[in-house]
């Protein structure tokens, strides 16, 4: 069995079993950009370790089967359903790429013992973690035994999905509006009215001045590339086609929609993972075409860059954000009609009505920086928000209430109270 | 002595006020609609001659009373009345009337005293018949008023888009208000 060094470190050889090609594809895309290699798809007979997806067609005779070929190798079997007893690792799907890191870890590490001992986090990847995702991987790799790492990785998040596609379908299809239009991209949509579950608190993060952990750089995923593409059709005012590891995009600035092909699957796993330029190409379609009536679906932009910016933030900001300053709304977004972000209506308010920065509005609010990090993050992907320089802008004076103000406060706290108390 | 409190709710013909209230009303809203014999009943068969009255009952009896206001200009006198001791302005615009521009600037111009002696937030219903103007548009159309005022498309026979525009509204009047719902 293959021993993994960290000085000139051979990747850990992974094969899948009762996955279809595709998904095969976004593991290797995801091995090769997020985990720089550590990684490697390979064949069934050169694999140190096997995922088995326990909800294809003849699972368990495919799992059967492969254990009596290979009954000293480690298996990690995938699947919506709860683990069995038969002491395999166990990734509950939709898999989370930090759970699935975590379990190939654990077994990386598990090859390695008694000499192994918890080291930092590859460079490459802590660049794009924060502190307490690190903490929670870290933990992972504690020498406890296989078996704790089981219920470890089972109950990590499960929000990205890596696998998944055509006939087995496991999440509810893109729910059609009233006027039949296809609304959403992604399953949870207009109608999925649950904040996102965003990076732990950065507080600590920030008082240790590890500022990495809570930035990230839109340009290097989908995200950035989508902004470009859409900044560019605008600017043209012609439909552009973005082509990268994805099926075909193109973003349509006349009526300001997308049309894709890809699943909402690949897409979340596409929204965490770095892509390189060379990967991608952006271009103006100089002839008119419209787009085909199948095999894809058209839904504004806003809302499919807004939920894109979530995914791919997941509560930290952008490279050159200044925490210290203040930051205002260019105007309100539709949030009647894009996914919503916790307090985000609040804030909102608070920067419509006067700059002030991040680390302000935390306190202000009294709420965790995270969900402002959140919010800033998918307003600026809009374009909806911009920091003010020290002599732009003024601020804007609070509207004059005839009503003193703490029984103002009072009555609003209770009208909230009284609209949510019906709403449940 | 129970306190009362009011919220506006105003827009041209047929801008789903009426409905509105209806999705947040305790009981089902007191209207005075009649049928229209002029040339809203192109728009729809009753129009509000007076107002709309809904309710909310709160927490130690309080209530907050939901008016909608008539969409004809020819009850214009009604609402300075309605809107006295208002905590705001609940502006429902219908992205099918020919101007939905005019349509916005008339009522900023018709509540400017009560807006800016409270707040302003802007729904704009019937996007699925028509999706133009955009709502980037709206705030464009605004910029020269100084207004930054939330905008949403909304459904006024959806309850939880009404909130989420009252919500707006009130978060926009006390910004660092402190909740916990």
């Amino acid at each position: 069995m293959q021993t993994r060094t960290k000085q000139g470190i051979k990747p850990l050889r992974i094969t899948v079993v009762g996955m279809e090609q595709r998904a095969r594809n976004m593991l290797q895309l995801f091995f090769q950009q997020m985990c720089h290699n550590e990684y490697l798809l390979t064949s069934e007979e050169a694999a140190d370790i096997t995922i088995i997806d326990m909800d294809a067609v003849h699972a368990e005779q495919l799992r059967q089967e492969h254990e009596s070929r290979y009954p000293d190798r480690p298996v990690i079997q995938a699947s919506l359903l709860e683990p069995g007893q038969d002491g395999n690792l166990f990734l509950k799907k939709p898999i989370q790429p930090e759970a699935l890191i975590s379990a190939l870890n654990r077994i990386s590490e598990s090859f390695q013992r008694p000499e192994q001992t918890v080291t930092p986090p590859p460079a490459a990847l802590r660049q794009e973690e924060t502190t307490a995702q690190w903490e929670s991987r870290k933990s992972v790799l504690q020498p406890s035994g296989l078996n704790s790492a089981v219920a470890t990785v089972a109950t990590l998040g499960t929000k990205v999905t890596l696998t998944e596609e055509s006939g087995k379908q496991h999440a509810p299809p893109p729910e059609p509006s009233p006027s039949g239009e296809i609304i959403s991209l992604f399953p949870a949509s207009r109608t999925d009215r649950r904040p996102v579950e965003t990076a732990p608190n950065p507080s600590e993060a920030l008082q240790q001045k590890e500022k990495s952990s809570f930035l990230y750089d839109p340009e290097k995923y989908l995200q950035g590339y989508i902004q470009k593409a859409y900044r560019l059709a605008l600017r043209e005012n012609r439909k552009v086609s973005l082509k990268g590891p994805w099926r075909p995009i193109v973003i349509i600035p006349e009526t300001r929609e997308i049309w894709v092909e890809q699943s909402h699957a690949h897409l979340y796993a596409l929204a965490v993972m770095p892509i390189r330029t060379k990967d991608v190409s952006i271009q103006v379609i100089k002839q008119e075409r419209s787009m085909p009536e199948k095999g894809g679906s058209l839904q504004s932009i806003e809302f499919f860059l807004w939920k894109l910016a979530m995914r791919t933030a997941r509560g930290r900001i952008p490279v050159g954000t200044d925490l210290r300053a203040p930051v205002y709304l260019v105007h309100w977004p539709n949030l009647s009609r894009l996914m919503p972000v916790q307090n985000g209506l609040r804030i909102a308010a608070l920067w419509a009505n006067q700059p002030i920065s991040l680390m302000e509005t935390a306190t202000m609010l009294d709420i965790a920086p995270k969900y402002v990090f959140s919010f800033y993050s998918v307003a600026n992907a809009l374009g909806l928000v911009k920091q003010q320089t020290k002599n732009s802008g003024e601020k804007r004076a609070a509207p004059v209430s005839s009503q003193p103000e703490q029984e103002r406060r009072g009555l609003f706290r209770k009208i909230l109270a009284r609209l949510h108390r019906r709403s449940r | 002595m129970e306190n009362h409190y009011k919220l506006i709710f105003a827009g041209p013909v047929g801008a789903g006020k009426t409905t509105a209230i209806r999705s947040i009303s305790d009981t089902p809203p007191v209207t005075t609609d009649a049928f229209a014999t002029d040339m809203t009943q192109n728009i729809k068969e009753t129009t509000t001659v007076a107002m709309d009255y809904g309710s909310m009952q709160l927490e130690g009896g309080e209530f907050l009373h939901l008016y909608g206001t008539p969409g004809q200009e020819r009850f214009n006198f009604m609402w300075d009345i309605l809107t006295e001791g208002g905590i705001g302005l609940i502006l429902l615009l219908d992205n099918t009337r020919s101007d939905p521009f005019q349509d916005m600037h008339f009522f900023l111009s018709s509540f400017k005293k009560f807006i800016d002696s409270t707040q302003l937030a802007i729904g704009i219903t019937q996007t699925d018949r028509c999706a133009t103007p955009r709502i980037e548009q709206y705030h464009e159309e605004l910029k020269p008023t100084g207004l930054n005022v939330p905008i949403f498309e909304i459904d006024a026979r959806q309850r939880r888009d009404v909130i989420i525009l009252i919500e707006a509204l009130l978060f926009s009047l006390t910004p660092d208000l402190k909740i916990s719902l």
